[in-house]
C-alpha cells in the first residue's frame, strides 16, 4: 500500500532505503493518528475504570475499520487530482511548444 | 508494506537501525502526548499542588485505557493489512491465470 492506499509499481528512481523509511514513517503516523482519533471518539472521558468497556471495544473496532476505509477513499481522490494535474501540465507544455514553433 | 518488504539485503541492516531510532522517538512522542491527553480531562482543580485521589485514579485509568486501546487498534490494523495482502495475492494469481 503506497501513500494513496493503492498498489504501486516498482519505482525506478528513489533509493529503496528512503522509500522503506518513509513508508514506515507513514504507517507510524497513521497508527498514532488513528489511535488518537478513536480514543477521542470512543472512550468516555470520565475514566472511572482501568479497562475498556464492551461498548468502547466495539466502537474502537468500527472506528479503525471506518478510518482505514476513509483513508482509502481520500487516497483515490488525491490520486485522481494528481493525475489531472500531471495531464494539465503536459497540455501546457504541448501548447507552449506549438507556440514556439 | 511493499517498500519495506522489497528492501535489498545490503540495506536491511541500515533499515533496522533506522527503525529502532524511529521506535525510540515514537515512544517518547507517545509519552508526552499521553500525559497531555490524560491531564486535560482528569485534572480540573488547582486547589492544591498535589493530585487529588480522584484525579490520580483518573490519570492512571486514562493511561491504562489508552495503552489497551492502542493494542486493540494495532490488532485490527494488522488484520486489515492481512486482508489487503490476501486480496492482492488473489488479484495477482487471478491475473496470471487469465
Amino acid at each position: 500500500m503506497n501513500f494513496f492506499g493503492q498498489k504501486e509499481e516498482k519505482p525506478a528512481g528513489p533509493d529503496p532505503l528512503f522509500a522503506a523509511t518513509t513508508e514506515m514513517e507513514m504507517y507510524t503516523f497513521l497508527f498514532n493518528r488513528m489511535s488518537q482519533t478513536c480514543f477521542e471518539k470512543c472512550l468516555n472521558r470520565k475514566h472511572k475504570e482501568g479497562d475498556l468497556a464492551l461498548g468502547e471495544m466495539s466502537c474502537t473496532d468500527r472506528c479503525v475499520a471506518k478510518f482505514l476505509e476513509a483513508q482509502e477513499k481520500v487516497g483515490v481522490i488525491l490520486q485522481k487530482a494528481n493525475e489531472q494535474q500531471v495531464a494539465q501540465q503536459a497540455n501546457m507544455q504541448n501548447m507552449q511548444q506549438s507556440f514556439n514553433r | 508494506m511493499e517498500a519495506v518488504q522489497n528492501l535489498p539485503p545490503h540495506q536491511q541492516a541500515e533499515f533496522m537501525v533506522k527503525l529502532e531510532q524511529m521506535q525510540m522517538k515514537d515512544s517518547l512522542v507517545m509519552y508526552t502526548n499521553l500525559v497531555h491527553r490524560c491531564f486535560a480531562p482528569c485534572v480540573t482543580s488547582f486547589r492544591s499542588k498535589v493530585l487529588e485521589k480522584t484525579e490520580q485514579s483518573c490519570v492512571e485509568n486514562c493511561a491504562s485505557r489508552y495503552i489497551k486501546l492502542t493494542q486493540r487498534v494495532g490488532l485490527r490494523f494488522a488484520e486489515h493489512q492481512a486482508m489487503l495482502q490476501k486480496r492482492a495475492e488473489q488479484a495477482a494469481s487471478a491475473g496470471t491465470q487469465a
